[in-house]
């Protein structure tokens, strides 16, 4: 693998400041507050890990940043779009890998991927499907149906459909679930590049990996966020031992 | 690729949708057929009445009758997959969160189901026009019929569009057409009429008004019914598409 090659395919949209901002985000399920006042502000380019036991609202937070879930009450907008009244605007600016490859059997890998590019509206379908082609490495499978894809070559898909129109915010949930070693390394690498030109917001509960990729770590529980930490102000960072400090009141939920 | 080129690729390269078409190509053949021989066997009885019945009535009629059942297997397969296979696959806010609005998602995904849909009655349609140029055929009447199966499939479409959004499994949504369909088809065929007066219950039915174009007039009221009733069933959609969005 060498990523030194891929660089310039990982050049994005012209960099520009882009501001995240959640506003008293609160999301109720059948009388349980899911998220519970959240508060956040976030800028690129940079990678944010959400950490928190099962159950602690991150794919929810996640869903809501992405657009694909609305809260009952609060705010998510990026440079003062917000993500439910100016909807496509809000989406032109991220895009959003689920925990699950949003896959259609029927399509081979290269119909997906201009499938996506039309519904995302690209303009340079061509020349964006090579350009994620070449990040996530497809070539070998461009072809193949992608009912017929391993694990690792869909998640590869994954990112690629969540990337090719460019987008300034990349939010992804639980990217590195179930991939070997080898693709965990290839997609910290991936990440490690993205994070120089966009803001990059992951869920996972790998805390090695968290803390070699993020620039900033916010820890979740029971639908509120502990603590926004960022590691460059620890002179000895040890994320294990803060993340247990603070979910250490509860197991899986 | 949009999203009716993406909807009409799922469905032809679905091995279920080839066998249907097979198996009710084979349906409407023999109905067909059956008709055909039905009819030139009593030819000789005909010769003598008065008001005996006509191409259209006896061999054309029962044909489009026995299509519009067959609707019901075909539309509820087709249109009970459209959106309760993205929620099975999880593939659904691919779509719903892409830069296409909600209508443009409901109308490329209704446009691909009545594509498909149409390609089962074509070659009943193209039956009876074969009958044409071998017979004397009231054509009028007959276009009046086609319009009615063709509204008829409209509505059953927009239906089970409607219903396949509510369910997240494809079996299930397939299965809840083909009920509700059978059901009213059933309200439809009751005898009641005559004896006790109109049978209110029987207006709900899109089969009943189906059968309001086998006269040699357009009936307006049915027309409004299946216009209303797919439009209506389409909005619904559209809500329920905007409302999944407040679900967790």
């Amino acid at each position: 693998m060498c990523f030194t090659s891929r660089v310039e395919y990982f050049i994005l949209k012209p960099m520009h400041e882009i501001n995240l901002t959640i506003d008293s985000l609160t999301c109720i399920y059948r009388k349980q507050k899911i998220l519970n006042e959240i508060n956040l502000s976030l800028n690129n380019p940079q990678a944010v890990t959400l950490l928190g036991p099962n159950g602690a609202g991150k794919s929810t937070l996640l869903k809501s940043l992405a657009a694909v879930l609305y809260c009952q009450s609060g705010t998510v907008s990026i440079n003062a779009l917000d993500s439910e009244k100016d909807r496509l605007k809000y989406l032109l600016h991220v895009g959003y890998m689920p925990e699950s490859a949003a896959i259609m059997p029927e399509l081979s890998v290269l119909e997906q991927l201009q499938f996506t590019a039309s519904i995302n509206q690209v303009s340079n379908t061509e020349e964006d499907i090579e350009r994620v082609v070449e990040i996530c490495q497809l070539k070998q499978v461009i072809m193949k149906r992608t009912n017929q894809l391993s694990l690792g070559y869909k998640q590869r898909l994954n990112l690629a459909q969540a990337i090719i129109h460019k987008p300034q915010v990349l939010i992804m949930d639980e990217p590195l679930n179930g991939l070997d070693p080898h693709l965990i390394i290839e997609f910290r690498e991936i990440i490690k590049q993205m994070k120089k030109e966009c803001l990059i917001i992951m869920s996972t509960h790998y805390l090695a990996e968290a803390a070699n990729i993020s620039d900033r770590v916010l820890i979740m529980q029971h639908g509120k966020l502990l603590d926004n930490i960022d590691p460059s102000t620890f002179e000895n960072f040890d994320l294990e031992k803060l993340y247990l400090e603070h979910t250490k009141e509860v197991g899986a939920v | 690729m949009n999203l009716l080129q993406a909807e009409l690729n799922y469905y032809l390269r679905s091995p279920i949708i080839w066998i249907i078409l097979a198996l009710s190509a084979f349906v409407s053949a023999w109905s067909f057929l059956l008709s055909v021989e039905f009819f030139t066997t009593l030819q000789v009885k005909f010769a003598g009445m008065s008001d005996a019945p006509t191409i259209t009535k006896g061999i054309i009629f029962p044909l489009i009758g026995a299509e519009s059942k067959i609707l019901i297997i075909i539309v509820s397969i087709i249109g009970g997959l459209s959106f309760a296979r993205y929620t099975e696959t999880y593939s659904s806010h691919l779509v719903t969160n892409s830069l296409l609005t909600d209508t443009q998602i409901i109308k490329q995904k209704y446009i691909a189901i009545f594509l498909i849909s149409l390609l089962f009655i074509v070659p009943t349609i193209a039956a009876i026009v074969s009958l044409v140029f071998i017979s004397k055929i009231q054509i009028y009447t007959i276009s009046i019929a086609i319009l009615g199966l063709l509204l008829l499939m409209i509505w059953m479409l927009a239906i089970s569009m409607l219903i396949s959004i509510f369910v997240s499994n494809t079996g299930f949504s397939i299965l809840l057409c083909i009920v509700i369909f059978m059901g009213l088809l059933l309200i439809s065929q009751s005898d009641l009429d005559s004896s006790w007066g109109k049978n209110w219950i029987q207006v709900f039915s899109p089969f009943y008004h189906f059968k309001q174009f086998t006269n040699d007039y357009l009936p307006l009221s049915s027309i409004c019914y299946f216009a209303v009733g797919s439009i209506l069933s389409l909005w619904l959609v559209k809500i329920r598409l905007m409302h999944k969005r407040y679900m967790l």
